[in-house]
C-alpha cells in the first residue's frame, strides 16, 4: 500500500511539474487587476497602456474581484499569478498584514510622495488609495422635486414615506464601513454603532426602503421605478446621468458623504517591474485619465482635473473618511455587524 | 439490491471490473476528500482582520442561537421545497414528455435544456425585470384585479423560490424522465387488462417504478438548492437568510474563515444526510422491487 | 407511434389539459430568458424592458471586448473536457458498483456522491489551496480538475439510475451464450445505458458551464470563466452586452444541441418506450 501510495505521489507531483510551466507567463510580462466593465478599459487605457509605451512590456489586465486575488496570492505566495492587486481600504490593510503585499512608500513608488496623506493612512500605509468616491444620494427627478439637502433629512424623509429609498444590502462589500459612517453621523463611534442600528431598525419598519445587491442593481432599481431616491456612488451616478439618464440628480450631503478609495498593491512574489507599473498609477497625467472614464477622484493632489469634473470631485475635507484606527476597528468589528444586522435589520 | 438475487447466477463480476470502482475513487480521494481534510487543517493562517476564535465558540452559537438555528432550518427548509415544488412541477412534464410527447419529444427536451444553457446571473436578471414594482407580473396582477397596488415581489423569500424551481426544475424532469422511459409498457398494460382503472395504475405501478427517478431528481436538486447562493443574492435580497448566504458574505466581506468553516461544515452534515437518507430509501425500494 | 399520440391527444380532453399544462410550464421555464433576449437588442445605454429600438450595437460590443470571447472559449473548452473526463472516469465506476457485486457497494456509492454535498465556495477555495500547494497553480488543467469532480457525481448518479431500471437478464443471457465481458459491455450494456451517459453528460456539461463559485477561485487571465468575466462586469458596469453575452453563449449551444440532435437524437437521451 505504502509503494502504491509513494507511486501515486511521484506521479502527481511529476504531472505537476510537467503542467505548472504551461499557465506562467514570461518574466518580461506583468498581470495587473481589474474589476470589469469601465473599470477594466480605464485601467488598460490609461495604466497598462502607458506602462506598455513607457518599457515596451506588457501588462496583462484581468478581470475579478479582491476576495478572489486575495486567495490566489495566498495559495501561492512564492509565484502569484497576480503581480498587481487592486483592493478595497480593509482588503489591503488585511493583505498587508497577512504578508501577501510589500510594504510601499516613495522609496519604491516615487509618486506617492505626491498622495494627499488622508489616502496613505486610509490604508495604513500599504502603499496607497489611487482614487476615491463618496457616497451620496441619488434620485429621479420625476418622482422627486423637492430632493433632500443632507443624510439626516434623507433618513427622516424616508421614515416618513416620502419616497422609496434604496440602500446598499449586508451582502455589499462595504457595508461595515456604512453602518460606521451612521453611527457617526448620529452620533456614536467605531467602540458604539448603536445609533446606525437605531435609525436603521426606523428605516426598516416603515417599509418604505428596498436594497440593492450590486451597483448594478441600484441603477436597476431606479429605471424601473422601484426606487425613487437611494444611496449610491458619486462617480457611477455621474457616469449613469452621462449616458443620456437626465432623469437622475445626484446631491452630496452637507452632513458629509462616506468615502472610501481603492489601493493598488504589488504582491509579495511580484517582481519589480510591478513598482515601475504602480508609479505610473499614481501619475498626475495617467490618474486624470482614470478620472475621467470612471467619474472619480483621484489622490495624487497635482492632478489637473478637466472640466468635467472638477464640478463633480467632493474634496476629501467635506467627506467622512474612517482614519487607520477606526478602519481597523471596523474591519474587526465586521462579523458582529454583519450578524447584528441580519438580526436587527435584515435589509 | 439487485446483485444479491443475480449474484447468485451467472456474470460474476459484472459487466465491468470493480477496479474501475479503484480508479474513480483514487481521483475522488486526491482531489477531494484530500483539499478538504487540507481545508480543515489551515483555516487559521489567512490573512484577515477579524477576530480570531476558536471554532468551537462558532458552533456554540450556530447550536444555541435562536437567530441561528433558524436559519439552518430554513436552509432546509428551502431546499426541502424547492424540491417538493420541482417534483410536482415537473411529475407531469416528464410523464408528457415521455408518454405523449411523440415525434416532439427532441424539442422539448431541447426547450428544457436550453434555459440551463444561459448564464444563472442573466436568468435571474430577466425574474428581475418580471418582478419589478412596474414590472410585467405587477402590471398583469392589477390589470387582472388581483392586486391594488404593486407587491414587492424583489428581495423577497418568494421570488428567491420562483427563481431555484426556474434554474432546478428541469434537472428534476430530465431525472425523472430517464426512469420512466425505461419502465416496460407492458407491465401498464396487464394491470389495465387486469382491471385497474388509470389513476390505480398510476399509483401501484408507474409511481412506485419512477421512485427511482424521483430519487435521483430529489437528490440533485436538494443539494444544488442547499448550497446556492447566486440566486438567492440576486433575487431574495436580504429576507431570506441560509447558510451559504452567510458563508459568502464571511468570504467576501468579514473574511471571518473561522466561522466560514462551522457553516460549511454543518451545511455539509445536512447534505450527507439527505444523501444517506436517499440511499437508504432507494436500497428499501430496490429490495422490494427486485 | 408518434403520430398515434399526437392525433390522441387532439381527441382527448385530459390530454388537452395536459397540453395547456405544458404550454403553461414552457412560458415560466421560457419567459425570463426571452426577456433577456428582447434586451439584448435594445438601442439604449441602460437595460430596458420593453426594449427600445432595435440595435446589434451589444453583440459587437460582446466581439470588441475579449475579455469576453476569451472567457467564453475558455468556458465551452472546459465544459467539454469536463464532461468527457466526468464520463471517462464515471460509466465505468457506476456501472462496477451497480452490479459489480462489491463489497459496501452502498458505501462506495455515497462516496462517489459525496461531492454533490459540498458546498462550491468551500470546494473551490480549498482546491484552490491544495492544488497550488501541488503545483497546478491557477490553470485550465486545474479548472478541469476542480469541475470534474464536482459534476462526476451526476454523471454517476444518472448511469447508475439508467443501469439499475434494465434487468440483468440480457447480460446474463449473453454471458451464457459465451459472450466476454467486453463484448457484452459493448454490444449489450452500452446500447442500454447510452441515455444515462448522454444525460450526464449533458449534467456535467451544464454544471461546468454555468459554475460560479469554483471557476472564481481559478480565474485568471487565462482561465478566466464567461460567468467569472459576466459577474465582474455586471457588478461594475450597467449595460445589456452582459444580455448580448447571455444570448451568444445561448446561440452556440443551441447549435451544439442541435448537431447532438441530429447525429444523435436528443431524444435517446430517455431510451424510446
Amino acid at each position: 500500500m505504502s509503494r502504491s501510495k509513494r507511486w501515486i505521489q511521484g506521479s502527481i507531483v511529476g504531472s505537476a511539474m510537467l503542467f505548472s510551466g504551461a499557465g506562467t507567463v514570461s518574466a518580461e510580462e506583468i498581470t495587473v487587476t481589474s474589476f470589469g466593465g469601465i473599470w477594466e478599459t480605464a485601467i488598460t487605457n490609461c495604466f497598462a497602456a502607458e506602462y506598455e509605451k513607457r518599457t515596451g512590456r506588457k501588462a496583462n489586465v484581468t478581470i475579478g474581484s479582491p476576495a478572489q486575488w486575495m486567495s490566489q496570492i495566498e495559495a501561492n505566495p512564492d509565484n502569484p499569478p497576480i503581480d498587481v492587486i487592486v483592493s478595497t481600504q480593509s482588503q489591503t490593510v488585511a493583505a498587508g498584514e497577512g504578508g501577501l503585499i510589500s510594504r510601499a512608500g516613495p522609496n519604491e513608488i516615487p509618486n506617492l510622495a505626491d498622495v494627499d496623506p488622508l489616502f496613505i493612512d486610509a490604508v495604513d500605509g500599504w502603499g496607497g488609495c489611487f482614487d476615491f468616491g463618496s457616497f451620496v444620494i441619488a434620485y429621479n427627478k420625476d418622482t422627486v422635486k423637492n430632493p433632500p439637502k443632507s443624510l439626516k433629512e434623507f433618513m427622516d424623509r424616508t421614515i416618513a414615506g416620502d419616497w422609496v429609498a434604496s440602500f446598499p444590502s449586508i451582502t455589499y462589500a462595504i457595508m461595515p464601513d456604512i453602518i460606521w459612517s451612521f453611527a457617526e453621523l448620529y452620533g456614536g463611534s467605531a467602540d458604539n454603532v448603536d445609533p446606525a442600528f437605531e435609525i436603521f431598525k426606523k428605516i426598516k419598519a416603515s417599509g418604505n426602503a428596498i436594497a440593492w445587491a450590486s451597483v448594478t442593481d441600484f441603477l436597476n432599481q431606479m429605471s424601473t421605478g422601484d426606487a425613487d431616491i437611494g444611496m449610491y456612488w458619486d462617480g457611477r451616478a455621474y457616469s449613469f446621468i452621462d449616458k443620456g439618464n437626465d432623469w437622475m440628480g445626484v446631491i452630496t450631503p452637507t452632513d458629509k458623504a462616506y468615502m472610501s478609495c481603492v489601493a493598488m498593491n504589488k504582491s509579495k512574489g511580484a517582481p519589480d517591474a510591478a513598482w515601475e507599473y504602480l508609479n505610473i498609477v499614481f501619475e498626475p497625467g495617467p490618474q486624470s485619465c482614470f478620472s475621467d472614464y470612471l467619474n472619480y477622484g483621484v489622490t495624487n493632489q497635482k492632478v489637473q482635473y478637466s472640466e468635467k469634473m472638477k464640478n463633480r470631485v467632493t474634496w476629501p475635507k467635506d467627506l467622512r473618511a474612517p482614519s487607520t484606527a477606526t478602519s481597523r476597528k471596523i474591519a474587526e468589528n465586521a462579523a458582529d455587524w454583519i450578524e447584528r444586522w441580519n438580526k436587527e435589520i435584515g435589509l | 439490491m439487485i446483485l444479491k438475487r443475480s449474484g447468485i447466477t451467472t456474470v460474476s463480476a459484472g459487466v465491468v471490473s470493480p477496479w474501475w470502482i479503484a480508479l474513480t475513487g483514487l481521483f475522488l480521494v486526491v482531489f477531494f476528500v484530500l483539499p478538504i481534510v487540507n481545508n480543515l487543517l489551515n483555516t487559521t493562517e489567512l490573512a484577515t482582520l477579524a477576530k480570531q476564535r476558536p471554532i468551537s465558540f462558532y458552533y456554540h452559537k450556530l447550536f444555541t442561537d435562536p437567530y441561528y438555528i433558524r436559519i439552518v432550518f430554513d436552509t432546509v427548509a428551502l431546499s426541502v421545497g424547492v424540491t417538493v415544488i420541482c417534483i410536482i412541477i415537473g411529475y407531469p412534464v416528464a410523464m408528457f414528455l415521455v408518454r405523449h410527447s411523440g415525434k416532439w419529444s427532441g424539442f422539448i427536451i431541447f426547450l428544457l435544456i436550453a434555459p440551463l444553457l444561459t448564464s444563472i446571473i442573466m436568468r435571474t436578471f430577466g425574474w428581475r425585470v418580471l418582478f419589478a414594482r412596474r414590472g410585467l407580473v405587477n402590471d398583469f396582477l392589477i390589470w387582472a384585479d388581483i392586486l391594488d397596488k404593486p407587491f414587492m415581489f424583489l428581495n423577497s423569500a418568494s421570488s428567491a423560490v420562483v427563481g431555484l424551481v426556474h434554474v432546478l426544475v428541469p434537472f428534476m424532469v430530465l431525472s425523472i424522465a430517464s426512469v420512466l422511459r425505461s419502465i416496460d409498457l407492458q407491465l401498464e398494460e396487464s394491470a389495465r387488462i387486469l382491471g385497474a382503472s388509470r389513476v390505480k395504475t398510476f399509483l401501484k405501478v408507474t409511481f412506485p417504478l419512477s421512485l427511482d427517478g424521483i430519487g435521483t431528481g430529489f437528490i440533485i436538486v436538494f443539494l444544488l438548492a442547499n448550497g446556492s447562493f447566486v440566486t438567492l443574492l440576486l433575487l431574495g435580497g436580504g429576507d431570506l437568510k441560509t447558510l451559504p448566504l452567510l458563508i459568502y458574505q464571511q468570504f467576501t466581506i468579514s473574511r471571518d474563515f473561522q466561522f466560514a468553516a462551522a457553516m460549511s461544515n454543518v451545511l455539509l452534515a445536512i447534505a450527507v444526510g439527505c444523501l444517506y437518507l436517499q440511499l437508504r430509501l432507494i436500497r428499501r425500494k430496490g429490495v422490494k422491487g427486485s | 407511434m408518434n403520430s398515434r399520440s399526437w392525433f390522441r391527444l387532439k381527441q382527448n380532453a385530459p390530454k388537452l389539459s395536459m397540453l395547456a399544462y405544458m404550454v403553461l410550464f414552457f412560458i415560466f421555464l421560457l419567459g425570463p430568458i426571452l426577456i433577456v433576449v428582447a434586451i439584448s437588442f435594445t438601442e439604449t445605454e441602460y437595460v430596458a424592458f420593453p426594449p427600445k429600438g432595435f440595435s446589434l450595437r451589444w453583440y459587437e460590443r460582446f466581439f470588441e471586448y475579449d475579455a469576453f470571447v476569451d472567457s467564453f472559449i475558455v468556458s465551452v473548452e472546459l465544459a467539454i473536457a469536463t464532461a468527457v473526463l466526468g464520463v471517462g472516469l464515471g460509466v465505468p465506476a457506476a456501472l462496477a458498483v451497480t452490479r459489480g457485486h462489491v463489497p459496501y457497494a452502498n458505501t462506495i456509492m455515497t462516496f462517489l456522491l459525496s461531492p454533490l454535498s459540498m458546498p462550491l465556495i468551500v470546494m473551490g477555495f480549498a482546491l484552490l489551496f491544495y492544488l497550488s500547494a501541488l503545483g497546478f497553480g491557477v490553470s485550465f488543467l486545474s479548472l478541469l480538475i476542480a469541475h470534474t469532480v464536482i459534476s462526476l457525481p451526476y454523471v454517476v448518479r444518472t448511469v447508475a439510475g439508467v443501469y439499475r431500471g434494465i434487468s440483468p437478464d440480457f447480460e446474463e443471457s449473453a454471458a451464457v451464450l459465451g459472450a466476454n465481458r467486453l463484448q457484452i459491455f459493448w454490444n449489450i450494456t452500452l446500447p442500454m445505458i447510452k441515455p444515462g451517459i448522454f444525460a450526464g453528460m449533458l449534467f456535467a456539461m451544464l454544471i461546468s458551464i454555468d459554475n460560479l463559485p469554483i471557476s472564481f477561485f481559478f480565474g485568471s487571465a487565462d482561465t478566466n470563466t464567461l460567468p467569472v468575466v459576466m459577474l465582474s462586469y455586471l457588478e461594475h458596469q450597467f449595460d445589456p452586452s452582459i444580455a448580448a453575452a447571455s444570448c451568444i453563449q445561448l446561440i452556440v449551444a443551441v447549435i451544439g444541441l442541435f448537431i447532438v440532435e441530429r447525429i444523435y437524437g436528443l431524444d435517446a437521451m430517455t431510451p424510446a418506450t
